[in-house]
């Protein structure tokens, strides 16, 4: 493999370029190479599965224990809410919901970037999504666990989450299918399921690999089952690949469908700043925003302790960048449009609310949510910044938190300051909240470091598939002396 | 794998002769459009009250509208314009055309944007395409003129006491009206000139930095695309009903205008190799990826407009409602909703789905037709159903007449953007590769 020096035009760049960054330039017309050179086949394979072949590290092992720990906080304050019932939480008369559906929204959002990178990406013939895909399905599946658990503690009487789902009853006692907090049920179940699947069937040739460098029984058991007697035959990979595809364009829709019911909650009632017709889309682009945030802030850190800077490289990482740069603007539109027709449409209350949420009680919240949202992205207009690790580290965790104080802003402040100022109240969230609140997390970092530890955390097929593309781009280009097409069939690398 | 890249200094890429012909051919359209609105709209009576407008007709459509509950409670005074007028019809064409161009724009950024390789090869039919700003903005003026507007914006001269459009009216005012159309055609004007511009001079000097330029350039330049996109369908399509609002309006739009302008850009390549031209340079897989376009954007469209319909439906607020209502409460109106389900996103999408339709050339013109013709349904359906409080269905052959003379101009508009030059974008190196492109 060529040095990637050779694919950059010295005079379109400004010359501040590193060894790290050189992948992010492409001479117009050429596609510089994704993977590091020097990664074969063989040294993808060893350095992903190298990951969870060794014993665990020690930063790993802090990681995991102090994930546990805010972990445990869920195991005590949930008992705690369920034995004493909802009132623990800040909940109060207006605003009967709390951090319990904000956490909800922002945690089913995280969920987005998975599905986005796996299937919308692929559609588009996006050959970078390959190295981060697994890691991003997994987070979507930790997430949506994360987000699934609010509603079901949100209910009150837990022992009755079931009325949830239409089970034939004996009462002839059926959910309320008007309700789009049904519709979630539906939508969140598929989603999950979907993804699961989606990102189980990703795994199945990558668990095999793992299984056949297996040396202990029991290693070699637990990975033969997980890989379902994959043997990598034509033939398997054939049927493998018109599936993938066929769940790809399946599972496009998803990404837009459940993002979109959860905003239907809001958006169909008459609350006054959430009855917003953007309301699906926008949702649907702060979803993906904040997805990519937390891919972002989960990346970063694991290429640097996994050794997979190569793998996972800085053009990677700066398309992402650019992906939350876009759709963080998108989420600003959002709020310029929503703020103009709440003055456009000469509704006294909807005009009220939209001042309210930037001049009233709840201020605080509104403007850490534009600052982090709008106007934090705005630094990766600079190249130097979109590449620069510790840079986006910060963006990206400053994004996690703008979003959840959108989510913030959108329920609290228009339940606190409804149509009747004398049944106003002022929200505040307690220990338990918080709490719970940071349980979420523990358990979503949890159940990720776990992921780490077990599973591939590279699509090492995929990768290899793009590492042979370029090899076949290099090859043509000898040849040819033109052709630039990137990308094999992932069966062309591995048979 | 790749097929052999063709050596482009081979095809046949410049619109030569057939400029003249495309030229003659929309000239034949304009005159035939032009006296045909002239004859009919004699006959029909079109050009009979051209002067300021009845301001008291709004109540005609008020009783019309039946017992419908008056927009946020003001009584009698209304929002829109009921009285149909030639500008209705001019006005549902002129959009027609104005969102194809700025889908076109859209294709031209957006592929810039991103680095697009196997769009290369179709990218300066797109950008000949967007040089119609131009003419759009010649179309516009009749619309603008203030005997225009009064017939089409009841906020030009609302109805005394009219409350709701009274607040408004720091915005909705004739002279900030008119810096603002004037504002966006001149963001759309120097953006689709500048990057048309500069591809064209990359033809002959097949420099890079001019890749490299526009792609830095064409995020700032999308970025004042939506803005422009957005309150423009605002000023010209939602205003019409000066009480209604909807915030996903400008997205609404914008999923028409890039949907229909991949259809116009199946038709134009089609078209062009039934003429001998790009032959080889445009394959089937690239008409492939335009159909998977056409498709998505069939989907999005469906997805923004039920978003549309299905909150405003739901919450039941009266100020919202209204604009649905009238188009639900005649059976006109109904089928036409029902029109919008069905050809706009059902047939559509059930035809699109095949390869095999996208990649044939009969059925993906068949298919692009179709679009267009669902597009133009859908410009009817956001200016008409007002007329006559929708009682009355407000078709006159007028509305094919301006169509044809509109779109006939716009052939010789693109005729005389594309001509003079390759057409295909020859100098920018990422032709290799769209030439070599292939669906896996």
């Amino acid at each position: 493999m060529k040095d990637l020096k050779g694919f950059i035009n010295p005079n379109l760049t400004p010359g501040w370029e590193s060894p790290e960054t050189l992948n992010t330039w492409d001479k117009p017309g050429s596609r510089t190479p994704l993977i590091g050179a020097g990664n074969t086949d063989a040294t993808v394979t060893e350095k992903v599965c190298r990951v969870i072949e060794g014993p665990p590290t020690i930063g790993w092992i802090i990681f995991f224990l102090i994930s546990a720990s805010a972990l445990s906080l869920l195991g005590i304050l949930v008992p705690y809410l369920i034995f004493t019932g909802v009132g623990v939480w800040g909940v109060n008369n207006p605003v009967g919901w709390g951090y319990a559906i904000v956490n909800f929204v922002f945690w089913v959002g995280i969920g987005h970037a998975g599905t986005l990178i796996s299937a919308i990406l692929f559609l588009f013939r996006q050959k970078w999504r390959t190295s981060i895909n697994r890691a991003a399905e997994a987070m979507t599946i930790f997430a949506v666990i994360c987000a699934g658990l609010f509603p079901g503690i949100h209910v009150g009487r837990v022992w009755f989450a079931y009325w949830m789902f239409p089970i034939p009853n004996q009462m002839e006692l059926w959910p309320n299918f008007r309700s789009p907090l049904l519709w979630d049920v539906f939508a969140v179940g598929t989603y999950f399921t979907v993804s699961l699947l989606f990102w189980y069937m990703g795994m199945l040739p990558d668990l095999a690999s793992v299984r056949d460098r297996a040396k202990e029984k029991i290693r070699k058991v637990a990975y033969s089952v997980l890989s379902l007697g994959w043997t990598g035959s034509n033939r398997q990979w054939h049927n493998y690949e018109r599936a993938y595809l066929l769940l790809a364009a399946l599972a496009t829709p998803l990404v837009l469908s459940v993002h979109s019911v959860v905003s239907f909650d809001f958006a169909i009632s008459q609350v006054p700043g959430w009855h917003s017709t953007i309301f699906p889309p926008y949702f649907v682009a702060g979803a993906i925003f904040s997805g990519f945030a937390m891919v972002m802030t989960l990346v970063v850190p694991a290429r640097h302790l996994f050794g997979l800077k190569d793998v996972i490289t800085m053009r990677h990482l700066e398309n992402m960048n650019k992906i939350i740069m876009v759709t963080g603007m998108i989420v600003g539109y959002a709020y310029l449009v929503e703020f103009f027709i709440a003055w456009y449409s000469g509704n006294e209350v909807e005009k009220f609310t939209f001042l309210n949420r930037a001049l009233g009680p709840y201020a605080w919240a509104y403007w850490i949510m534009v600052s982090c949202n709008v106007l934090t992205p705005q630094i990766f207009w600079f190249k130097k910044m979109r590449t620069n690790l510790k840079v986006m580290f910060i963006v990206s965790i400053f994004v996690n938190i703008g979003m959840w104080f959108e989510r913030f802003v959108i329920v609290i402040s228009s339940l606190a300051n409804d149509y009747l100022p004398s049944a106003w109240d002022y929200y505040r969230p307690t220990i338990v909240d918080v709490g719970i609140l940071i349980g979420s997390f523990g358990l979503f970092f949890t159940l990720f470091s776990l992921f780490c530890r077990f599973l591939p955390f590279v699509a090492m097929y995929e990768v290899k598939g793009v590492i042979a593309g370029q090899e076949h781009a290099e090859r043509q280009e000898e040849s040819a002396g033109s052709s630039t097409e990137e990308g094999a069939s992932p069966a062309t690398a591995m048979t | 794998m790749a097929h052999t890249p063709i050596d482009i200094t081979t095809e046949n890429r410049s619109l030569g002769t057939l400029a003249s012909g495309w030229i003659t051919a929309g000239a034949l359209l304009a005159v035939i459009g032009v006296l045909g609105t002239l004859l009919l709209g004699n006959l029909e009576g079109a050009f009979e009250d051209l002067g300021p407008a009845h301001h008291s007709s709004g109540t005609e459509g008020a009783a019309a509208e039946g017992h419908s509950q008056g927009p946020g409670g003001h009584g009698e005074s209304h929002g829109f314009i009921s009285e149909w007028s030639i500008y209705h019809p001019y006005l549902v064409s002129a959009c027609f055309f104005l969102t194809i161009t700025l889908g076109a724009l859209f294709f031209v950024l957006v592929h810039h944007i991103t680095r697009a390789g196997w769009s290369t090869a179709l990218r300066r039919i797109a950008e000949g395409i967007s040089r119609n700003f131009v003419l759009m903005l010649i179309l516009f003026i009749p619309i603008l003129m203030p005997g225009g507007m009064d017939h089409l914006y009841k906020w030009l001269n609302p109805d005394p006491g009219d409350a709701l459009i009274g607040v408004k009216e720091s915005y909705l005012n004739y002279d900030w009206f008119l810096i603002r159309i004037a504002a966006y055609f001149v963001i759309w004007i120097g953006v689709s000139t500048y990057f048309h511009r500069k591809s064209v001079a990359q033809d002959s000097s097949g420099d890079e930095s001019l890749t490299v330029h526009l792609g830095a350039l064409s995020p700032v330049a999308v970025i004042l695309f939506a803005l422009s996109i957005t309150f423009a369908a605002f000023d010209l399509l939602m205003s019409l009903d000066a009480h209604w609002f909807s915030t996903i309006f400008g997205v609404y739009i914008f999923a028409g205008s890039v949907l229909s302008f991949h259809a116009v850009l199946a038709l134009t390549v089609l078209w062009l190799q039934s003429r001998g031209r790009l032959t080889r340079a445009v394959t089937p897989e690239h008409l492939q990826d335009v159909g998977k376009m056409m498709f998505a954007f069939t989907v999005f469209w469906a997805y923004i407009a039920f978003s549309q319909y299905m909150l405003i439906w739901y919450a039941n607020i009266p100020e919202e409602t209204v604009w649905y209502l009238r188009r639900q409460s005649t059976w006109l109106w109904g089928f036409w909703g029902w029109l919008m389900v069905l050809g706009h996103f059902l047939v559509p999408f059930l035809f699109l789905l095949s390869r095999h339709i996208k990649r044939r050339k009969t059925t993906l013109v068949v298919g692009a037709i179709w679009v267009l013709a669902m597009h133009w349904c859908d410009m009817y359906y956001l200016v008409m159903p007002q007329i006559n409080g929708g009682g009355e269905f407000p078709f006159r052959m007028l509305d094919v007449t301006i169509l044809i003379a509109m779109g006939g101009l716009y052939l010789i508009g693109m005729a005389l953007a594309l001509r003079g030059n390759s057409l295909v974008a020859e100098g920018d190196p990422k032709l290799p590769e769209s030439l070599v492109f292939e669906n896996v």
